[in-house]
């Protein structure tokens, strides 16, 4: 059989490209609309879930990339130019790049979503036994239409990978604007894992092409790996990265970044920083666009990074670095036992009991906690250089966020869940 | 921004055909050669990937003796800028960035004389070697007249030469590097690795291998005093990953500016280029003693073929870092199993505490030995088993210069004409890098420094010379 692709359904021809996201930025040059595309040729086939020798254990996402919008709560004057950046939209402040879950959209909704990135990215996970079938549309860059960027999904730390699937450019192939791929994971072992982006990576992961993707252990949903002392009871994954705003101010009005230069000046929780780390998840609302919070500038940062509990739940925290500088996260007086590291389950005698974790770049690990009495309990980067605070309040923009434990909870449906009115 | 490249008298070459570099990824596996250590025989013969021995000039049984003078040389970078080093020669050899990789074996008398060609007073520190002594006495800091720090150990001023001496005590991987004013010395590139081998399985530990071909059986090696599976490898895949970063200003400052001391340097330091081996991406990927970086000796291309039955022998890497900060380094394809820090092997009373590890962190100063694998788990195959999702059609798709243009190990296919082709024979590439993608550049540009590919040929491929 040939190698190639031949599915009939996938190609977009360069005019129908140019009429779908050309017409997007004509119209947000013009007024800051974003307008839907209109494809022709794809109609209403969702994209990525493919229909074709698919087997019965294989779930299915669709993620698209593109550019957009976030809020950093810094109140720094001197920051500028680099922040608040005068080309965002209120009620933003920073240029990013990011993913989006459009599983289950049409293709004229996906394309909708162009300019819409979120930091960090979805969430994604699969049991072993599960395939995960990932399907990545690339519907450009809005605000630089002359960035052709293709753009991948890297699964960071999958065992035994082939260069097809991994996602990086000058070694397999990536995807161009317009365009899709469906990467196909087999996973075998349990743990926390990271996805990015690896085309122009520095840039790429930088601007916040990043997320958390874990691994749950056959038939035993509430462990962390196949072994009963990873047991838990909630769980939580807490992406940790770090942005230097001028890298972000120069990628929106078209300058170059030495990255050498790096110096980060904001360092983030599931792309959030403190204060906003609190604040509630927020879902993708129907019709596809992201929902309008009770505080709006997180639109495009759905993702809590505040941790719940009743007083002697196992809590996971699951936790990945992908910012450029090593850190140190402490929760004084609650013991945090390392299960995991690099989503390989720790022996008895590799077990480490601390309330302080260190963290690398690219790195990933499991620790377990026994939430303690009811109260609230800081999580937060012990390295007190890496806050740049406000007039009012020295842990602003910073990797700061809060265990809260109540007597009574209820149970939690979905990784990160808690809701506001379980806090007490 | 300071994104300048200063042209200075340094420059010898403004451009580099990257292609160049390509052609000898090609080359190197018809010409490598399997020579790495029967650890007592003197001298390896060259070979163009793995980690590459300078052994000791002793015929004595039980002695290493090796020579090194400090000197100053010039780089190349991948980018066409050039840079005045310090650095270790071998002996009366060519200077050469980093340093001679000394190889000895658990017991020497090892005996290292350093002779000092700079303009300051340098030195030699072994980092991890215990009991090193200088005219039979232990080596020790040095202080000047009016009591400060000179030096962290036994120096010698210009023209001068010293002696150390030691007993290669402990089997490991250690860096060694200048005492004295390190922040700059350091960074001028007096910096190098040093191997201690244990002995070789015996022949009734072989026979005890059941796992191990007989074909591979003389490949066997250990690399600490266990003699279970823990810590073995084979010799075919013996690989080095010494981390380091330059900052072109201080270089600069050094050849035009007169400043021969950390003090003397009052500009920020900021490193823009960082280096495998002594090379920034895609040089790192060019063969040992390629031609045209005649002083980086030191290619890190890991090359490997799939465990099997008839491979089952894992790599080893052994990682070192010297500079500002942790390495966080992330190499793609597989875990790798960390199994020493530092010169001992991670084990606790009788537990077995490596553990494989996809972002592994080296700290300044420290080294790590992990052993790598990968295995053609999937084994997709265009014909028995597809992989699920086939490559998109030409123009769905953008293709990298080492991508195949197949999914299947072995298989190639048609790229577009535009993209310079470097996959010889349908080979599988990974890279392996510095996760602080900062460091994952050339001066800012990504797809360079702290960066290398693992390539994983197909088992037994004529094409891939190693039928």
């Amino acid at each position: 059989m040939s190698i190639h692709d031949d599915d009939a359904r996938r190609p977009l021809s360069r005019r129908a490209f140019l009429i779908s996201g050309g017409g997007a930025v004509v119209a947000l040059a013009a007024g800051g609309a974003l307008a839907a595309g209109t494809t022709g040729t794809r109609g209403k086939v969702p994209p990525g879930l493919r229909t074709t020798n698919v087997p019965a254990n294989v779930r299915q996402k669709a993620l698209a990339v593109t550019d957009g919008w976030a809020s950093m709560p810094l109140d720094l004057p001197e920051l500028a130019p680099y922040f608040p950046d005068t080309l965002a939209p209120s009620p933003f402040t920073t240029y990013t790049f990011g993913f989006r879950d459009v599983t289950g959209l049409d293709r004229t909704q996906v394309e909708a979503q162009a300019g819409k990135a979120q930091i960090s990215a979805p969430l994604l996970e699969i049991s072993v036994g599960q395939e995960l079938w990932v399907t990545l549309s690339n519907l450009g860059l809005l605000t630089r239409p002359d960035l052709v960027d293709s753009h991948t999904l890297h699964w960071h730390g999958f065992r035994n990978a082939i260069p097809f699937y991994d996602g990086v450019p000058e070694t397999s192939i990536s995807v161009p604007i317009g365009r899709d791929f469906t990467y196909v994971y087999r996973p075998q072992d349990a743990g926390t894992y990271m996805y990015h982006c690896h085309f122009e990576d520095v840039e790429h992961v930088t601007m916040g092409m990043t997320g958390i993707i874990f691994v749950r252990p056959a038939g035993h949903p509430k462990w962390a790996y196949d072994d009963s002392t990873t047991a838990f009871d909630r769980e939580y994954a807490l992406l940790l990265t770090d942005f230097d705003l001028a890298g972000h101010w120069n990628d929106a009005h078209i300058q170059v970044s030495d990255w050498t230069n790096y110096k980060p000046n904001v360092w983030l929780m599931n792309g959030r920083a403190y204060p906003d780390t609190l604040e509630p998840n927020t879902e993708r609302a129907a019709g596809g666009d992201m929902e309008v919070p009770a505080q709006p500038h997180l639109q495009y940062q759905p993702q809590s990074a505040r941790l719940a509990a009743a007083t002697g739940d196992r809590v996971l925290i699951r936790m990945a670095n992908l910012g450029f500088q090593e850190q140190t996260l402490t929760m004084p007086g609650v013991p945090l036992t390392k299960v995991g590291n690099d989503a390989r389950l720790l022996t008895n005698e590799q077990r480490t009991v601390s309330d302080t974790i260190v963290l690398g770049p690219g790195e990933s690990c499991d620790v377990l906690l026994t939430a303690p009495e009811p109260g609230v309990y800081a999580f937060y980067n012990a390295d007190p250089t890496k806050y740049r605070g406000s007039p009012t309040d020295e842990w602003v923009g910073g990797q700061r966020t809060e265990l809260h434990v109540a007597a009574t909870m209820p149970a939690q449906s979905a990784p990160n869940q808690w809701e506001p009115s379980w806090l007490v | 921004m300071a994104g300048l490249i200063r042209p200075t008298g340094t420059v010898r070459r403004t451009v580099r055909l990257t292609a160049l570099a390509a052609f000898a990824i090609g080359c190197a596996s018809l010409t490598a050669v399997s020579s790495q250590a029967t650890p007592s025989q003197a001298i390896a013969a060259p070979k163009s990937e793995g980690l590459l021995c300078t052994k000791s000039t002793s015929t004595t049984p039980g002695t290493a003796t090796f020579v090194l003078t400090a000197t100053t040389g010039i780089i190349n970078l991948p980018d066409g800028n050039s840079m005045l080093m310090w650095g270790y020669a071998n002996g009366n050899g060519a200077f050469q960035y980093p340093g001679p990789v000394l190889c000895t074996n658990e017991g020497d008398q090892v005996t290292v004389t350093l002779r000092n060609q700079l303009p300051v007073r340098t030195s030699l520190m072994f980092l991890g070697i215990d009991g090193v002594t200088v005219n039979s006495q232990p080596a020790q800091a040095q202080f000047s007249g009016s009591g400060e720090l000179r030096s962290l150990t036994n120096d010698v001023a210009t023209s001068g030469s010293i002696t150390y001496r030691f007993t290669a005590g402990h089997p490991g991987t250690y860096l060694y590097q200048s005492g004295n004013d390190p922040e700059l010395q350091v960074e001028m590139g007096l910096v190098g690795a040093l191997i201690v081998y244990p002995p070789a399985p015996t022949a009734g530990e072989l026979a005890a291998m059941t796992d191990v071909p007989v074909a591979e059986q003389a490949n066997v090696r250990f690399a600490y005093d266990d003699r279970s599976t823990m810590s073995r490898y084979t010799s075919e895949h013996e690989y080095l990953v010494l981390l380091t970063e330059l900052d072109p200003e201080l270089h600069y400052a050094v050849e035009e500016g007169g400043v021969l001391t950390s003090a003397g340097y009052t500009a920020e330091y900021k490193p823009r280029y960082f280096m495998i081996n002594g090379r920034s991406f895609p040089d790192t990927v060019a063969p040992n003693q390629a031609g045209w970086l005649p002083s980086q000796p030191y290619g890190a291309l890991a090359h490997v073929e799939p465990k099997d039955a008839s491979n089952p022998l894992p790599s080893l890497i052994r990682y070192l870092a010297v500079g500002g900060e942790p390495y966080p380094f992330h190499p793609h394809s597989n875990h790798e199993d960390v199994i020493a820090k530092d010169g001992r092997l991670l084990t606790d009373q009788g537990f077995d505490l490596s553990l494989e590890k996809f972002a592994i962190v080296v700290d300044p100063g420290t080294t790590i030995d992990a052993l790598f694998t990968w295995e053609n788990v999937e084994d997709y195959d265009a014909v028995g088993n597809p992989a699920p999702v086939p490559v998109p059609n030409a123009p769905n798709l953008t293709e990298g210069e080492y991508w195949s243009g197949s999914p299947y190990l072995g298989s190639s296919g048609a790229l577009n004409p535009e993209v310079q082709a470097k996959n010889v024979c349908g080979e599988y590439y990974h890279v392996a890098h510095n996760h602080n993608l900062a460091e994952a550049t050339n001066y800012g540009a990504a797809f360079g420094g702290q960066l290398t590919l693992i390539r994983v040929d197909p088992a037994n491929t004529a094409t891939c010379g190693n039928a």
